[in-house]
């Protein structure tokens, strides 16, 4: 879990979605037209938001900026193939019920024992149960994060949780989210969602930024870094972007990192020995990188 | 007691009907559930800001970023006014809200060679050879009685049931299962805390994720509208499942099938699948469909293919490509529609290539009929 570090602003009195820019702003994270529209209006309708995108547009920077900008917890569930409820939901802590049926086996009965040990005593909370309990005062955001990476039976075991907000524990009942939880859920598009899991979140497609967004990130989040420099970088991502045959376009996390490195080898201008240098923090592919000559990156700089 | 929608909001609930409403004219399936978003959405927005209004729609109503597109455009004709419409700006920003808008001509279908069948001329397909240009004819599948689907639909559950393969959330009690923590505790606790056992178990597996392969070319149109009320009950039992259409190329008609219900279905997927003249070339369309569709093989898939094997011979290209989908996939089944002619053998061209990859080689009859799935020995 993370831990807050911005004002609490209760996303329940948001009243447009310039606020929702303006805060997310503050934490550094520009978010435009449908982006802005789409936290505010799952805030408003109690909706989980589904970001798709390419990898590295800052999916999953909108749940971070969200949990700081409204100061409240950031709970995490980072899927993977083989996640199922006893990662995601709840577990029962079955080390202490032993102990506990080793007590009292004498003095109990046997129904006594088995309502006690599987009591909310015993009950190991995971983050989507988590997210429901919160702290009572304040709903934490729930980051879901590459949830294409999970099975297809994962999705169905999020449906109750995303259109009730509730868990049902077969010992112990049905819990409910006493406020909603603000709900992100991120996909790289490696597979296609259910349409019953869209039908339930609000949607939004992050694609790579245009010139002027991408250089004002630069901007924002590299401060020290040189205008014309930022243009400069910003210029050649764009247009590595645009070639044909690269099995991985670099996102925006890509440019960050690789003007975080220009910077630190104080680099001014972009040169070809530089790019070629450095062109790892943008290529994450071994047959681009073979594929990206002196001849072509010259091209590419135009 | 809840009051009803004022006046104003009567009338923006009734722009946004029509808009979902003209959205679905266009193509975009817009669900009720999102309607109710988009509703909600209008409601807390200021009723005269439209980027704030296309934006809401985007987000409420897209489900893809190829919809969020349609969406958007739709919204800037729909709201547009074009063509002197009722929604045009009147000076002072003010927005007028009533009546229909004018709706936009359909845009403009990609142009498609029409022939209908009464004057369509005799087209031959020599063996031997085949044509990507074949004239685009609309197929006409006449839809199954409702008492043979109903039995094609018991058979595709029964056939679910035979090649499932993805875990359900009940366990069953398995010797070679994981250890069951839980159900273990719950026997101990009777023995005051001892594990006299262990209980093992695993997922049920309740389910099958299946992509069908049907031949849609013209030696299979005799056999065109009960394989696709078979088509349909295949896709009734597996959500995951996806659907292609091939002869001289592969076209996936999963939409087609799932959005509209059977009936309306055979209209739309006869439109889809007008390609079919040009001959069959299962070999090719399988090398297609594994280079553009390969990733959603998985090791939990029944592939099932509907074919009469009959093609246009292209050495071992079928035996190629299926030996490679095999190592992939759960289970290959094919269906011919001759399994039951008397004299039946699997020796017509791609059949035979195929037929050592196949685990089952099954007849509609068996699907239709009541007893049990039963392969046919080879």
């Amino acid at each position: 879990m993370t831990k807050p570090s911005g004002a609490g602003v209760d996303p329940a009195q948001w009243t447009n979605p310039g606020e929702v820019e303006d805060l997310l702003l503050r934490q550094n994270y520009l978010a435009g037209g449908p982006l802005g529209m789409a936290v505010f209006l799952s805030a408003k309708l109690g909706k989980p938001l589904l970001v798709e995108g390419e990898p590295g547009c800052g999916k999953t920077e909108i749940a971070k900026a969200l949990a700081a900008a409204t100061g409240v917890d950031l709970i995490r569930l980072q899927c993977f193939e083989g996640l199922d409820a006893r990662s995601a939901l709840y577990d029962w802590d079955y080390p202490r019920q032993l102990l506990t049926i080793r007590m009292h086996e004498r003095d109990r009965s046997d129904e006594a024992l088995e309502r006690e040990v599987f009591s909310e005593r015993f009950l190991l909370r995971r983050p989507l149960l988590r997210a429901l309990e919160g702290d009572g005062a304040h709903c934490p955001v729930l980051l879901i994060d590459e949830i294409d990476r999970a099975d297809e039976e994962f999705e169905g075991l999020l449906l109750e949780f995303l259109s009730d907000f509730q868990v049902s524990i077969p010992e112990l009942g049905t819990i409910r989210a006493q406020r909603i939880p603000l709900v992100v859920i991120t996909s790289n598009r490696t597979r296609d969602l259910s349409d019953a899991l869209k039908r339930r979140c609000l949607y939004v497609y992050l694609d790579y930024p245009d010139p002027e967004k991408e250089v004002a990130i630069l901007r924002r989040r590299i401060p020290a870094l040189a205008p014309a420099l930022a243009k400069e970088i910003v210029a050649f991502v764009q247009r590595l972007r645009t070639e044909p045959d690269l099995a991985k376009r670099p996102g925006v996390a890509e440019t960050l990192d690789w003007a975080a490195a220009l910077l630190a080898l104080r680099r001014d201008q972009l040169d070809p020995e530089t790019i070629t240098a450095t062109l790892g923090f943008l290529i994450k592919d071994a047959q681009d990188l073979r594929a990206l000559e002196p001849a072509r990156i010259a091209a590419i700089r135009g | 007691m809840a009051s009803g929608p004022t006046g104003l909001e009567h009338r923006v609930l009734e722009r946004v009907g029509g808009f979902c409403a003209f959205l679905r004219g266009q193509g975009v399936p817009v669900g009720m559930a999102a309607e109710v978003d988009f509703a909600r959405a209008a409601g807390a927005l200021d009723a005269l800001d439209r980027r704030a209004w296309r934006d809401a729609a985007s987000v409420t109503l897209a489900k893809s970023p190829e919809e969020a597109v349609q969406v958007r455009t739709a919204f800037d004709t729909y709201f547009s006014g074009a063509g002197g419409g009722p929604d045009r700006p009147r000076p002072g920003g003010e927005v007028r809200v009533l009546g229909r808008p004018r709706l936009p001509p359909a845009p403009p279908k990609p142009a498609r060679v029409r022939v209908s069948r009464e004057t369509m001329p005799p087209i031959e397909v020599p063996l031997g050879t085949y044509s990507i240009t074949a004239p685009l004819v609309p197929h006409s599948i006449r839809p199954v009685s409702e008492r043979e689907q109903r039995a094609l639909r018991r058979g595709a559950r029964r056939f679910r049931r035979q090649v499932a393969t993805l875990p359900g959330r009940r366990p069953a009690r398995s010797h070679h299962g994981h250890v069951d923590l839980n159900e273990t505790i719950r026997r101990g606790v009777h023995h005051g805390g001892e594990w006299l056992e262990l209980r093992r178990a695993r997922p049920r597996p309740t389910r099958a994720s299946v992509v069908v392969l049907w031949d849609v070319s013209g030696s299979m149109r005799e056999h065109e509208s009960r394989f696709f009320g078979l088509v349909s009950a295949l896709e009734s039992i597996s959500r995951s499942g996806r659907i292609f259409a091939f002869s001289t190329g592969v076209e996936e008609i999963t939409a087609e099938v799932r959005r509209y219900g059977y009936r309306r279905a055979t209209t739309q997927v006869g439109e889809r699948i007008d390609r079919a003249d040009g001959g069959t070339r299962i070999g090719h369309s399988l090398e297609e469909f594994e280079m553009r569709f390969g990733n959603i093989l998985r090791e939990s898939t029944t592939l099932v293919i509907l074919s009469d094997g009959w093609d246009l011979g292209e050495g071992d290209l079928v035996a190629q490509l299926l030996s490679r989908i095999r190592a992939r996939v759960a289970r290959i089944v094919w269906v011919t529609p001759y399994t039951r002619r008397p004299g039946f053998e699997p020796r017509v061209g791609a059949l035979e290539q195929a037929l050592p990859y196949l685990d089952d080689l099954l007849g509609p009859e068996d699907f239709e009929a009541r007893w049990p799935l039963r392969p046919i020995p080879r």
